[in-house]
């Protein structure tokens, strides 16, 4: 697939439906080409991890996506965990139940607030510096050199980014569990006075292996989400620093609404 | 032997005519510069020969193969010899100057590193880029930034035809005089087909075996530097006087 | 030369990272999924066998001795039945008579298996198929008595039990009125101590009186004693009687101020008795001055006091049993009535012997 595409200039539409069937068709063209930058990545994943230099690409993206955003996340999810505790401590107090609070912490975000906070992250953090990087690569040149030297973009740059979010997204989102789990300890022993092998007890004893892989399903997805969009956009750049500038807050806005609609679907397949 | 021909070219974008009806030809280890003012399609010309850009009417043939309507697998090799120079070098930004140049060899050949890294080393000796291998792009100058992308446009053996964008747009005289030298010595001692579009008139004329003025989209003249001086063709001289800053 | 050779210490770190936190993540996975790898105790599958479980579901947490034990398997249903298959510490035990039941963790929901030990002889875990109770749904019962309630108040009963009640009540009001304001006996009693502490004693002093009575008449009727003797003999007795019935009538009047000496009279011991019988002798030759109707009449009047007092304390007994809790009073009061009525139809059979009721009861 063909990533540097000629220019399309479109005559503006005169008339209301007009318009309304021009923004259809190009969501309909977005839908497309992002689900086919998807596919065709996929098809390079084998390619990506048996190749030496697509591994060393791997590892670069994996640190990129893992180990730079785990200072974001980890405070991220700190306080989600800790704001958690507190709201739902607080109710929990006036009914003398505050040893539920490790289980109501713990399956909030198994369930819903790592993952979804862990994809907020991942989406602000390298969703956009995807975006960003690709974007200025297609302005530059870059991908059109790609493409001239018969280096697929999409094997070369899009692959390791998605199998770094793909494999490292429910890491993190894992990872976003057992932090927030401990920001909520930390709140349940020093303001609501649980103690604290009681509060890890309580976490784990309602903690469901189901509810465990729903959450890493969701945080896979939305690995594969930010890395879709984030490509897309990057790919889709037109019009110099400012196409930049536009494709890396569409990629942010596009992942977040996606991250909140998919974690809905799955919410709502798993847990009927 | 005519290695690239042109037939006829048309390409419209949203119906307005960049080229239009453009018709020459690249012979085998030629250099032909393209030239002409701002917007007549001379870098629209170039990207046709890759496939980047497709015609709206007309053929573009590299060694009798049809570029916008050949297999993918054509196409490969159709790039596969084309070498192609961006004006800003295109090199990625995270990979040193020598991971650039030898990024086609990486990716596209089945080659050791030692011999990628032998190759490598001769091509950066070709564009006396050698001390600044390990440096990354941001490091070097805009003139070695398109030395570093000539070395990646020839380092393959394949790569017997090199497509220039503007090599010395944005750089002093001096540099400017070191990359038309680059050009012309590849095309001698490596025997490349050259195409060099550029407002450079004094660079073209002085590497160019042919020059092709180029005016809304067609080809006015296409001949030798001396041929192309004494022109007796209007938008030549008009071409010719507005390079001598002389006001028509 | 190439700058991918010079970066292995990120790769590194990706590794490390990665590892940690999918050996975290296993080992998360099997925390979680009940396996318990680090402390090594052997896990044993029991089957229990019951109606209906309540709720329960896979994973709820069995609980021994107010311990945490393993958890509910699976829930299988057979055509009859349910069959929970438990994953259970090896160390419980488990005997004939043991209970395990359904029980909810909160009003918030949740269940747990409980298993109680029992009595009797083991019975192996893995091998034996226990029976569970079915678990009582409290939410169904208070449905249930909803239900019945909105049946039982519904086509207007529910108005006519709340007319009965308000009427019920006005009339309890009224009578608590009346009783605050010490009006009538009950009113006395609760408001004054000493009024209650001598009906009290009085009650206790007449049912004592009463049986005595009971078995002086008796006597008297077989012609017993000294009375019996008296009464069996000729008309000079009897007008001796007569005449002494003045003197008894101002005795009687004395009685009445609460002296109550006929009571003590009665349960004195021989030297007393004899005195009594002096004083009959006595009272016999007073009789002769006397004619027989003024007797029956000074004796109906007495009579008419003691049916007055009588039919008082009759209608004081129900509120009596209701607004006091003094069982004591009450019985008292009970054994009273009985006996005056009692004393009454003695007293109409045995006219000639009213003139010395007369003294008993004025003496009440």
């Amino acid at each position: 697939m063909r990533v540097v595409r000629e220019p399309i200039w479109d005559d503006v539409p005169r008339t209301r439906a007009g318009s309304t069937f021009r923004h259809l068709t190009k969501f309909l063209s977005s839908l497309g080409w992002a689900a086919r930058i998807l596919v065709e990545s996929a098809a390079y994943f084998p390619a990506v991890l048996c190749r030496r230099d697509a591994r060393h690409d791997l590892a670069q993206q994996l640190y990129v996506t893992g180990i730079r955003t785990l200072p974001v996340v980890t405070v991220v999810s700190l306080f989600t965990g800790m704001i958690l505790a507190l709201q739902v401590g607080l109710e929990l107090r006036r009914f003398n139940q505050e040893i539920y609070l490790g289980a109501a912490v713990m399956i909030s975000l198994i369930r819903e607030m790592g993952p979804f906070s862990c994809g907020m992250c991942l989406a602000a953090c390298v969703g956009s510096a995807i975006a960003a990087e690709l974007g200025t690569m297609k302005v530059n040149d870059e991908l059109a050199a790609l493409e001239i030297m018969s280096i697929p973009p999409i094997r070369y740059l899009a692959a390791p980014r998605i199998l770094a979010l793909v494999l490292m997204a429910p890491l993190l989102g894992f990872f976003c569990c057992v932090i927030g789990t401990m920001g909520g300890g930390i709140v349940g022993v020093t303001q609501l006075g649980v103690d604290f092998p009681q509060y890890i007890s309580s976490a784990m004893s309602m903690a469901a292996t189901k509810d465990l892989f729903v959450g890493l399903l969701k945080s896979l997805v939305f690995g594969i989400l930010i890395g879709t969009v984030s490509c897309a956009e990057g790919f889709g750049t037109e019009l110099g620093a400012t196409g930049v500038g536009k494709s890396t807050q569409r990629s942010v806005i596009v992942s977040f609404l996606l991250i909140l609609m998919f974690g809905y679907m799955i919410t709502r397949v798993c847990y009927r | 032997m005519a290695l690239i021909e042109f037939q006829n070219v048309v390409k419209k974008f949203n119906g307005v005519p960049v080229l239009d009806g453009l018709t020459f030809d690249v012979r085998a280890g030629e250099v032909l510069c393209v030239v002409g003012p701002s917007g007549t399609g001379k870098s629209v010309t170039l990207k046709h020969l890759v496939r980047l850009l497709t015609p709206t009417s007309g053929r573009v043939l590299v060694d009798g193969i049809d570029v916008a309507t050949c297999s993918g697998r054509e196409l490969s090799r159709i790039r596969s010899r084309i070498g192609y120079l961006f004006q800003g070098g295109a090199l990625l930004a995270w990979m040193n100057v020598a991971d650039n140049v030898a990024l086609p060899l990486r990716e596209c050949t089945s080659m050791g590193d030692d011999e990628i890294d032998r190759r490598v080393a001769a091509a950066l000796e070709s564009v006396e880029l050698t001390a600044a291998a390990g440096k990354y792009p941001a490091e070097i100058s805009g003139g070695m930034q398109k030395r570093a992308g000539l070395a990646r446009a020839i380092v393959r053996p394949t790569n017997d035809v090199v497509l220039y964008d503007e090599p010395t747009s944005g750089l002093d005289p001096v540099t400017s005089v070191t990359i038309n030298r680059l050009i012309k010595k590849l095309n001698r001692e490596l025997g490349i087909t050259s195409v060099v579009v550029t407002h450079d008139l004094p660079g073209a004329l002085a590497i160019a075996d042919r020059i092709l003025l180029l005016k809304e989209g067609r080809a006015i003249v296409c001949a030798p530097p001396g041929d192309f001086l004494k022109s007796e063709n209007r938008d030549v001289k008009e071409f010719l006087a507005a390079m001598k800053g002389e006001i028509p | 030369m190439s700058s991918r050779k010079k970066d292995p210490f990120s790769e590194a770190i990706v590794g490390l990272f990665m590892l940690a936190v999918l050996a975290l993540l296993v080992y998360f996975t099997i925390v979680i999924s009940g396996v318990d790898v680090l402390q090594g105790r052997q896990k044993v599958h029991a089957r229990v066998v019951f109606d209906a479980v309540g709720g329960l579901k896979d994973h709820d947490n069995v609980m021994y001795r107010g311990t945490k034990v393993g958890t509910v398997d699976r829930i299988d249903l057979t055509p009859s039945n349910l069959v929970v298959t438990v994953e259970i510490d090896g160390d419980v035990v488990l005997r004939e008579s043991c209970r395990i039941a359904v029980c909810n963790l909160s009003l918030l929901g949740g269940n747990y298996l409980l298993l109680e030990e029992g009595e009797g002889e083991v019975r192996p875990l893995a091998e034996t198929l226990f029976a569970g109770e079915t678990p009582s749904d409290w939410m169904q019962d208070v449905s249930t008595i909803a239900r019945n309630l909105n049946t039982f108040t519904s086509g207007g009963a529910l108005k006519a039990i709340v007319t009965n009640i308000e009427a019920a009540s006005a009339k309890v009001l009224s009578v608590v009125d009346r009783v605050e304001r010490g009006e009538g006996t009950i009113g006395r009693l609760l408001n004054e101590e000493t009024v209650y502490d001598d009906l009290k004693a009085t009650v206790a002093d007449a049912r004592a009186a009463a049986g005595s009575v009971q078995t002086v008449a008796a006597r008297v009727e077989r012609g017993e004693g000294t009375v019996g003797r008296l009464l069996s003999s000729d008309d000079t007795v009897y007008n001796d009687l007569q005449r002494t019935l003045a003197n008894a009538s101002e005795l009687s009047e004395r009685l009445k101020n609460g002296e109550g000496l006929v009571g003590r009279l009665l349960k004195e011991d021989d030297p007393l008795y004899q005195n009594v019988s002096d004083a009959i002798a006595s009272f016999k030759a007073a009789c002769d001055s006397l004619d027989a109707k003024a007797t029956i009449e000074s004796a109906n009047r007495l009579l008419d006091n003691l049916n007055v007092t009588a039919e008082r304390l009759k209608n004081g007994e129900g509120t009596v049993g209701k607004l006091l809790t003094d069982d004591e009073l009450y019985n008292e009061i009970d054994g009273l009535a009985k006996d005056v009525r009692q004393v009454l139809d003695n007293f109409r059979d045995t006219t000639p012997i009213s003139t010395f009721g007369s003294l008993i009861m004025g003496g009440l």
